[in-house]
């Protein structure tokens, strides 16, 4: 056994086991370099945009991609790149405000539901059915409509049709958790349920939530997309990636820039943090951290 | 630490009297009791001050079910458990408070038995933390460097988490935890039942030492009757939920009188083939089920005394 000072702490997270699972798969460098990429490029959008985004220019309508537009012009001449950059920050703030939203409350919920048990836990799993039982598209675009067109709107119906995944996998964790000797051992000197939710269950179920909110990060911004593109998200003029395929469909056999490119971007954001969140699954699984 | 208190020596630390635990099997719409589990069946026991009780007695005859009671983690049917001569059962919140930091408990399986994600010093403040023992984090600190220096762990783990230990380290970790609360009583339920035969030593080396050095009692839960041997200074053999034979290390071992002690002693494997019985009977039956159905009134046979601290249970037939 090698012995270490005691006064030195150890870091909560290893950086050097995080870069060296980083080395080992290739694609999550890949997925995490896009991110960034995406996450730099929209949030200096101002910086990065050659035009205003919502600047009419009637002389250069439908204009293909120059210099000047690097990805064009739409039908009133506004530049293609600019809005894109800009479109952007909705879309990828709807991503992470639906999965906090929903794995917040989700975990809450699961985790009431694991440690609790009995009618608490009953009630809670089958609303959670309910909302799984309806095709979720269909039932977003119901809650949408309900709730009225806006892209707010928009990320809470996605959010609460997000909640049953979350609460599933926390309430999960929570039972076996619940089981394990450490919790008995709590239980004998007497922990109330909120130190053992604190202390035991939550640290325990962090890293599949993180995994789960990082792959849905990427579906999210394309069903924010999605709804979008049907009229039900970001509204006009805002710049948002699917509006854009949306309004570019019409001119797609002449004027392949104006949907291509927008329908690119959510395509490469939408990989990149697909590709993110796989590594970060290996990355926090225990059993191989284990070894 | 823990002084021996100066009460009568007259007095055992912990008496159970009677003491009968059951759980109702409950099923269909309206949860109708469809039976019940006769888990403890009028169990009388006493431990004294730095005096190691062994249950013993096959998986599923109610020995964890005995533990769990006595701290009060499964509610008794009837029956008195008495602590330093003071009822427990039916008791208010604030005496079974301080009664349960008095008692404290280990663990079958080491490596489920710490939480992954608690570094050893978390580990081992937290039950200090949960029953608000007054006193700075660094003061913590310390008193759980001691502890670990107590059960012969280095200070330097303090910080590390348990995926760093093997399977021995874990239960003395473990043993350091239920240490913290300077208990009176350790329960420990099957404790080296998992480790494999060098280790086993060594934590029951550590336990006996302890109870030298605090003069802590033992109850300690296990099927293993070598194991036992070593650390019993008294033993009740249990089966189907009752106590069939209890009494002083030396006239279980040496004088046994009920058939199924018998069974148990003949089930310890000896080394020497020479020294090996011929005809041993092996226990190759099944342990009965001890579900009931709801009306069921249990008989209980009389205990017979054997010798002054000798008792054994009365057999309706020969078994």
């Amino acid at each position: 056994m090698t012995e270490a000072p005691a006064t030195v702490k150890r870091p909560r997270i290893d950086l050097g086991y995080f870069r060296y699972q980083l080395k080992r798969s290739p694609l999550t460098i890949v997925g995490l370099t896009m991110v960034a990429f995406v996450l730099i490029v929209v949030i200096f959008a101002p910086v990065f945009a050659t035009h205003e985004p919502n600047a009419i220019d009637l002389r250069a309508r439908l204009a293909p991609p120059t210099l000047d537009h690097f990805f064009g012009t739409d039908e009133v001449g506004r530049d293609i790149y600019s809005r894109i950059l800009y479109g952007g920050r909705q879309s990828i703030a709807v991503g992470f405000f639906v999965v906090f939203l929903a794995g917040l409350t989700g975990t809450i919920l699961g985790a009431l539901s694991g440690l609790i048990g009995g009618r608490t836990d009953t009630i809670i799993m089958r609303l959670m059915d309910v909302v799984l039982s309806v095709p979720s598209l269909a039932l977003i675009l119901a809650l949408a409509a309900a709730l009225g067109p806006s892209l707010i709107n928009a990320a809470l119906a996605i959010a609460i049709v997000r909640i049953p995944f979350y609460v599933r996998l926390v309430r999960g964790q929570a039972l076996i958790v619940r089981e394990m000797a450490y919790v008995k051992a709590a239980n004998t000197f007497r922990a109330g349920r909120l130190h053992i939710l604190r202390w035991h269950i939550l640290p325990n179920t962090l890293s599949p939530v993180i995994v789960q909110g990082t792959l849905d990060l990427g579906s999210t911004i394309l069903l924010a997309s999605a709804l979008s593109f049907i009229g039900l998200g970001a509204q006009q003029p805002t710049a948002e990636w699917g509006a854009m395929v949306a309004t570019g469909r019409n001119y797609i056999l002449d004027q392949w820039w104006y949907s291509g490119f927008p329908g690119f971007a959510i395509l490469f954001t939408a990989t990149g943090f697909n590709l993110f969140g796989d590594g970060v699954r290996d990355m926090l699984d225990p059993r191989q951290k284990a070894r | 630490m823990t002084q021996l208190s100066p009460m009568p020596p007259s007095r055992p630390l912990l008496e159970v009297e009677n003491l009968i635990t059951r759980f109702d099997l409950r099923s269909g719409l309206f949860g109708r009791i469809m039976g019940r589990v006769h888990a403890v069946e009028n169990v009388s026991f006493s431990i004294d001050r730095a005096e190691t009780l062994a249950l013993v007695g096959e998986s599923g005859c109610g020995k964890s079910t005995i533990a769990r009671t006595v701290m009060h983690l499964d509610q008794p049917v009837s029956g008195s458990i008495r602590f330093e001569g003071e009822e427990t059962v039916g008791a208010s919140a604030q005496t079974l408070q301080a009664f349960r930091r008095h008692v404290q408990m280990v663990f079958q399986d080491p490596f489920a038995s710490l939480n992954p994600r608690m570094t050893i010093a978390r580990a081992l403040i937290d039950p200090m933390l949960v029953q608000g023992v007054s006193g700075s984090r660094g003061a913590m600190r310390r008193k759980a460097a001691d502890l670990l220096k107590r059960v012969e762990l280095s200070e330097a783990h303090l910080d590390r988490y348990p995926h760093a230990f093997s399977g021995g380290q874990r239960q003395r970790i473990c043993i350091a935890r239920a240490l913290a609360l300077d208990p009176k009583l350790l329960i420990a339920d099957e404790a080296v039942a998992s480790l494999d035969v060098t280790i086993q030593a060594q934590v029951i080396n550590l336990l006996m030492d302890l109870q030298a050095e605090l003069g802590i009692s033992l109850l300690f839960i296990s099927h293993d009757m070598a194991v036992v041997e070593r650390v019993a200074h008294r033993v009740a053999v249990m089966y189907l939920g009752e106590i069939v034979e209890i009494g002083d290390r030396r006239s279980i071992f040496d004088n046994p009188q009920h058939p199924y002690t018998r069974k148990l002693l003949a089930s310890v494997p000896v080394a020497d083939p020479r020294r090996r019985p011929e005809r041993r009977k092996l226990m190759v039956d099944e342990i009965p089920s001890a579900v009931r159905p709801p009306d069921y009134k249990p008989v209980q046979l009389p205990m017979r005394q054997v010798s002054n601290t000798h008792f054994v249970r009365e057999e309706s037939h020969a078994a």
